[in-house]
């Protein structure tokens, strides 16, 4: 069929056995092309986590499947796919440089090779300088420049970011998201952002997928065709973050209430 | 602030001994020896006896004892920690027998075992075997998932993240779990020296206290708890190092 870059057909996720069993995803269906910066956003619960982990290969599909440049997902693919995590997980009794130099340490290449990637991509986060601190001598800002530093370290063409700033305060949030346009434009990869922040969808992609309440479907795509750099406080961006609003209020409302119910 | 801490110290440790000194004149001296009498018995003892041979004797249990528990406990441990099928199965049980008072069992022991070392070496062996192991499992199954995750979302086989996250992320808590044990081991092998045993600074206590030696009780326990002190400064060293502070 359709070869697109990265392919999401029929995928459902179902969580539990059959007599508690929670749908998380039912009949996930898109595409993503090469080099786009493609965001999810949903309401919280509502399986966008769950879809990068099955991207990711860390999850196993209930049906359908997920092709990757025509290579079907089956198990983690760290030569092709690299993950950021909301929680930066670095390895405290690593200093940052060796946390960075993980992946290819596991991949065995050599040590000057993987000190001198590392090296690179450090410099390209804006961590120069900090390679031999500890990661409890770093802020938080500065854990998941590392973290990203590290999933950069792996040269997947892929780039999987699971609210990658959720945790950060809004400013370090925003400036963090600014320059991670920046890294994606230099690096040219492809990357599936999850979030749930309207400002961080609507000033980082080119198309942005909304998820609806559980069980997670895909609600609507939207293109947002303007140039950058963007200026969060630009009318373009404040009229692509209505829409979404639009969007995904009702759905927001029902997970909500939904989690509002106390079972008797 | 550290300089005035340790002043402030000195002058309580001053304090009690003096206040041990002064009690000493008016309790008879059956009771209590004054430190007058006890620390230049400290020295004393070194020379012309067979203090040092005690010692051996009891320092050769306690080592013996934690290397035996160290290695099982850690393996069990981590058996336990990594393989939640056995953990669910056999954790309980061992729980149970943790709450047991240890010292039961040691009549049995002796009677098994003789009076010899071999006897404090299991009772220690007892006593210090299961929070080794229960520190360990609990470390391995506390580190957090995500680092897990990380690792293998990097391609990483069991057996890498076994070795390259499993274990240094639970190093600490193990550490300060053999710390814990080490302490026992030295508790275990000197209660069970004075309970009944040969040779051995618990046997030396014992037979001190029941001919009224006091000062010779007081210098033996005064070793004691230097060990003690020492025993517990390299655990503690261990497990800060181990954090990288």
């Amino acid at each position: 069929m359709c070869s697109h870059f990265i392919d999401v057909q029929n995928v459902t996720k179902i969580y539990g056995s059959k007599g508690n069993a929670i749908i998380a995803l039912k009949d996930v269906n898109f595409w993503v092309n090469k080099g786009e910066f493609f965001t999810i956003i949903g309401p919280s619960g509502c399986g966008k986590s769950t879809l990068l982990n099955l991207i990711a290969g860390l999850d196993k599909l209930s049906s359908g499947k997920i092709v990757l440049d025509g290579i079907e997902v089956n198990g983690p693919c760290p030569d092709r796919v690299a993950v950021v995590f909301q929680d930066p997980a670095l390895y405290n009794w690593r200093t940052l440089l060796s946390n960075v130099e993980f992946g290819l340490e596991i991949r065995g290449v050599s040590k000057r090779e993987r000190r001198e990637k590392a090296l690179k991509y450090i410099r390209l986060v804006g961590l120069a300088g900090f390679e031999d601190k500890y990661p409890i001598q770093l802020s938080g800002g500065m854990k998941q420049r590392a973290s990203i530093a590290r999933a950069l370290c792996l040269e997947t063409e892929i780039l999987l970011m699971d609210e990658p700033f959720g945790a950060l305060d809004e400013q370090t949030r925003l400036l963090l998201g600014l320059e991670l346009t920046r890294i994606w434009e230099e690096t040219k990869k492809t990357i599936i952002f999850v979030t749930h922040s309207l400002l961080e969808a609507a000033l980082l992609s080119d198309r942005i997928l909304i998820m609806s309440a559980r069980p997670g479907r895909v609600k609507n795509i939207v293109d947002v065709d303007i140039p950058r750099p963007r200026d969060p406080n630009s009318r373009e961006v404040n009229s692509i973050k209505a829409t979404i609003w639009e969007e995904i209020k009702d759905e927001a409302r029902k997970m909500m209430e939904a989690s509002l119910q106390i079972v008797p | 602030m550290y300089h005035k801490t340790f002043v402030l110290r000195s002058l309580i440790l001053g304090f009690i001994l003096m206040m041990w000194e002064f009690s000493s004149s008016y309790i008879p001296q059956t009771f209590i020896a004054p430190p007058s009498k006890v620390f230049p018995l400290l020295l004393a003892i070194w020379i012309n006896t067979d203090f040092l041979g005690h010692l051996y004797v009891t320092f050769i249990a306690i080592l013996l004892t934690f290397g035996l528990a160290a290695v099982s406990g850690l393996l069990l441990g981590f058996a336990l920690g990594v393989w939640k099928l056995l953990r669910d199965a056999y954790e309980p049980i061992l729980s149970m027998f943790y709450a047991v008072p240890t010292v039961v069992w040691y009549p049995l022991l002796l009677l098994f075992l003789g009076l010899d070392i071999m006897s404090k070496v299991a009772f220690a062996y007892l006593l210090s075997f299961f929070p080794i192991t229960l520190t360990t499992v609990s470390a391995v199954v506390h580190v957090d998932k995500v680092l897990v995750k990380v690792a293998q979302s990097m391609g990483a086989s069991k057996l890498t993240v076994f070795y390259k996250v499993i274990i240094p992320a639970s190093l600490p808590t193990i550490l300060s779990g053999l710390g814990t044990g080490l302490a026992l081991c030295v508790t275990g092998v000197i209660v069970g020296e004075m309970l009944g045993g040969i040779r051995g600074l618990g046997v030396l206590i014992a037979s001190a206290a029941t001919l009224f030696e006091t000062a010779h009780y007081f210098a033996y326990t005064i070793v004691v708890i230097i060990i003690a002190l020492v025993v517990n400064y390299v655990g503690k060293l261990l497990e800060r190092l181990s954090r990288g502070v």
